[in-house]
C-alpha cells in the first residue's frame, strides 16, 4: 500500500516535471505556436462554415438544424482537440517502433506506455480545442442548452467517452506497427472516420453504415448519441439506457483492449538494426 | 554491490522477409513472402565479473549490438538466457535497468528537446537520486567530462562530441554498477576520444563499475580493456585478454638492423632467420617466446658491426583482421 502509494506520487512528479519542461521547450519556437493558433481557427472554421453551406442550400441535414449540428461538431471538435493534448504520441508509435526509439523508453525504469503517451502533454493540442470549444458554446447557446450542473457533468463525461474512442483508436491502430512495423496510413483512415462519423449526424447514413458505426468501430459514440439525447431527438438506430454513460464504458472498453494490444504488441519489439 | 553477468546459450534470431522489388513483387509477399532466420547471436555463452572491463569486438553486423540488447532488457532472447545480478533483464526489465547505464554511440538517450541540464533533472527524478548523490556524481562528471560548458544548451544543438559527453554522463549518474557503452567513441575526434577513454577508466578505478564496451577503435581496446570476446556471425570465436591474443596470434615479432657497411654478399646467420635484406638493412623475424633479442643481436654483432636497431611488435590490428578474415573462410 504504502509502495503503491509512493509509486503514484512518483509517476505523478514525473508527469507534472515533463510537463512544466515541455511548456520551456515549446514556449521556445513561438512562432510555431502562432501558426497553429492561426491554422487551427482556419480549419475549423471552414468546417463550420461547409455545414452552414449545405444546410442553407437543401434544408438541414437529416432532421437536425444548423444550430443542432453546430452542437454535436463541437462535442466532435473539443474532443478532437483533447485527443490531441493527451493521445498525440500514438501517432508516433509507428516511427518509434520502426527506427528503434522505443529502446530509450526501455533503458528506464518506468513503463513504456506511460512514458510514451501520459508523460508526454502536447500543449499545441489546446489550439486544436479552441475553436472547437467556441462552437461547442455557440451551439449550446443556440439550442437553448440547460447549464445545471448535472448537464454540464453528462456533457464532460461525454467528452471524456469520445475522447476514450478516440485515442484508443488511434493507439489501436499505432500498435499494429509493431506486427507490420507500418501504419501510418491507418493514423489517417482513422481521423477521416472520426470526421465523417461525429461531425455530421451519422442518421444520415445507411443503416447498415450506422450499425457498423456502432457496433463494430463504436465511433458514433463520438458525438451522434449524446448530442442526440441532449437535443431530446430519436433519428439513427435505438439506444438503451443513459448515451453519456454508454459513450464514457465504450470509451473505457476501446481504449483497455486497445492498451493491451499495445502490450502484446511491445512484447513482439525487435528494436532495429543499426 | 556485486553484479555479475552470465549468459547461457544466448540467441537471438530475426525473421527476415525478403522484399522483391517492384509492384509485382509487393504483390507476391501479400499473398507469400520468402522468409528466412538470421542468427545474429548465436548460442553464446560468457561470463563476466564486477568490476571487469571487457572489450566485445567483432566486424559490422556481427551481433555486438543484438546481444547488448538482450542484455539491457530491449530484446527479448529467442532462446537461452542472459542474466544481471541474477536476473533477467527482459522479465524483470524495471528492477534490471536501475542498475544499468547504457550509451549507444549511434543514437542519443538524451531527450532532444531539452536542454541537457533538463535532462538530468528529468533522469534524476525518473531514478529518484537524492540530493547528496546527484550533486556528488554531477560534480565528479563535471571533472572528467566538462559538463557544465554544455549543460545549457539543447540537446539538439550538441555537436557529437558534447552530445557523446553528455550520453555518458546521463547513463551514469544513477551510479550504476554495470555500464554497457555500445561504440561510444565512434566518429570522434582525438580530444573527446581521450576524454571518454580516461571516463570509462575513472569510473571503472573509482566505483569497481563493471564495463561492456564495443568498439572499432583497437586503441579502446589497448587502453582499456582486460579482457576480450571476439564475435563474428552471432558466435563467440575468442575470449581471452588482448595479451593472450597477441601472443597467440602474432607470436613472431620483427627486428631490423641497420648495418655500418653493406655486406658483399646475402647474409646467413645461424638461427637466425632474415626474410629480407636491403643494402645495410636486415629485416629479422623471430619468436619472441622462444628467441631471445640479445641472442639474435649477438649473433649478428659477432659477425657484422650494427649502427642501429628497432623492434615492431606486430600491430592489434593486423591481427583482428586476420582473425575476422578466418571467420569468413570458415563461412
Ligand atoms: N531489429 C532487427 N531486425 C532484423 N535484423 C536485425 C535487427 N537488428 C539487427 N539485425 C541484424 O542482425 C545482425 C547483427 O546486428 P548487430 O547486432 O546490430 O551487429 P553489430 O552491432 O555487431 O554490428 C545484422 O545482420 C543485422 O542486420
Ligand atoms: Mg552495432
Amino acid at each position: 500500500m504504502k509502495k503503491l502509494l509512493h509509486n503514484i506520487r512518483h509517476h505523478i512528479s514525473i508527469i507534472l516535471l515533463t510537463f512544466k519542461m515541455t511548456i520551456q521547450s515549446q514556449m521556445e519556437y513561438p512562432s510555431f505556436l502562432v501558426g497553429w493558433l492561426l491554422a487551427n481557427p482556419f480549419q475549423f472554421g471552414f468546417g463550420i462554415l461547409g455545414i452552414f453551406i449545405i444546410v442553407s442550400n437543401f434544408g438541414a441535414i437529416g432532421d437536425w438544424g444548423f444550430q443542432e449540428i453546430a452542437f454535436l461538431y463541437g462535442i466532435s471538435a473539443v474532443s478532437h482537440g483533447l485527443t490531441i493534448v493527451l493521445f498525440i504520441q500514438t501517432w508516433y508509435i509507428e516511427s518509434s517502433v520502426r527506427y528503434g526509439e522505443l529502446d530509450r523508453y526501455m533503458l528506464r525504469p518506468l513503463g513504456v506506455f506511460f512514458q510514451m503517451i501520459p508523460s508526454y502533454i502536447n500543449l499545441i493540442g489546446f489550439t486544436d480545442m479552441l475553436p472547437g470549444l467556441i462552437i461547442l458554446i455557440y451551439g449550446c447557446i443556440k439550442i437553448g442548452f440547460d447549464a445545471s450542473f448535472f448537464n454540464i457533468l453528462k456533457l464532460i463525461i461525454t467528452i471524456a467517452g469520445a475522447v476514450l474512442i478516440r485515442g484508443g483508436v488511434y493507439l489501436f491502430s499505432g500498435s499494429i506497427s509493431f506486427y507490420t512495423k507500418s501504419s501510418s496510413s491507418l493514423i489517417e483512415l482513422d481521423s477521416r472516420l472520426f470526421d465523417s462519423a461525429s461531425m455530421y449526424p451519422v442518421s444520415i447514413y445507411p443503416s447498415w453504415i450506422q450499425i457498423l458505426f456502432t457496433y463494430l468501430f463504436p465511433i458514433a459514440f463520438i458525438s451522434f448519441y449524446s448530442a442526440r439525447e441532449f437535443l431530446g431527438k430519436t433519428d439513427g438506430l435505438p439506444m438503451f439506457g443513459n448515451a453519456y454513460l454508454i459513450t464514457f464504458l465504450v470509451g473505457l472498453l476501446v481504449f483497455f483492449l486497445a492498451f493491451l494490444f499495445f502490450k502484446r504488441g511491445l512484447s513482439k519489439y525487435e528494436s532495429s538494426g543499426s | 554491490m556485486a553484479v555479475s553477468i552470465e549468459a547461457k546459450n544466448l540467441t537471438k534470431d530475426f525473421v527476415i522477409t525478403k522484399k522483391e522489388p517492384g509492384l509485382k513483387g509487393a504483390f507476391k509477399s501479400l499473398i507469400h513472402s520468402e522468409k528466412s532466420i538470421l542468427h545474429a547471436v548465436n548460442n553464446i555463452s560468457f561470463s563476466i565479473e564486477t568490476g571487469q572491463i571487457v572489450g566485445y569486438i567483432g566486424p559490422n553486423g556481427a551481433g555486438k549490438s543484438t546481444t547488448i540488447k538482450m542484455m539491457s532488457g530491449i530484446l527479448q532472447p529467442t532462446s537461452g538466457e542472459v542474466t544481471i545480478g541474477g536476473l533477467s533483464p527482459f522479465k524483470e526489465r524495471k528492477k534490471v535497468v536501475r542498475n544499468l547505464g547504457v550509451v549507444f554511440g549511434q543514437r542519443t538517450q538524451l531527450y532532444w528537446d531539452l536542454r541537457l541540464g533538463e535532462s538530468f533533472e528529468l533522469l534524476r527524478r525518473i531514478y529518484e537520486i537524492d540530493d547528496d548523490t546527484y550533486h556528488k556524481n554531477l560534480t565528479v562528471l563535471n571533472d572528467i567530462l566538462n559538463i557544465q560548458e554544455i549543460i545549457n544548451t539543447p540537446v539538439r544543438q550538441l555537436s557529437l562530441g558534447q552530445r557523446m559527453r553528455g550520453d555518458l554522463a546521463a547513463a551514469i549518474l544513477h551510479s550504476p554498477p554495470v555500464i554497457f557503452l555500445d561504440e561510444p567513441t565512434i566518429g570522434l575526434d582525438v580530444d573527446v576520444k581521450y576524454c571518454v577513454r580516461q571516463f570509462i577508466k575513472d569510473i571503472n578505478e573509482q566505483y569497481h563499475t563493471t564495463i561492456i564496451l564495443t568498439t572499432h577503435d583497437l586503441g579502446d581496446i589497448e587502453k582499456l580493456c582486460d579482457r576480450i570476446i571476439i564475435i563474428n556471425h552471432g558466435e563467440i570465436i575468442h575470449d581471452c585478454s588482448l595479451e593472450t591474443l597477441m601472443n597467440n596470434f602474432a607470436p613472431d615479432r620483427q627486428l631490423v638492423v641497420d648495418l655500418y657497411k653493406e655486406p658483399e654478399n646475402s647474409v646467413a646467420i645461424n638461427n637466425v632467420k632474415i626474410i629480407k635484406q636491403e643494402g645495410a638493412r636486415l629485416w629479422i623475424e623471430y619468436n619472441k617466446k622462444e628467441t631471445g633479442t640479445g641472442d639474435i643481436i649477438e649473433s649478428i654483432a659477432a659477425k657484422y658491426p650494427i649502427r642501429d636497431i628497432s623492434i615492431e611488435e606486430s600491430k592489434i590490428e593486423d591481427v583482428i583482421r586476420k582473425i575476422y578474415a578466418k571467420g569468413e573462410i570458415q563461412n
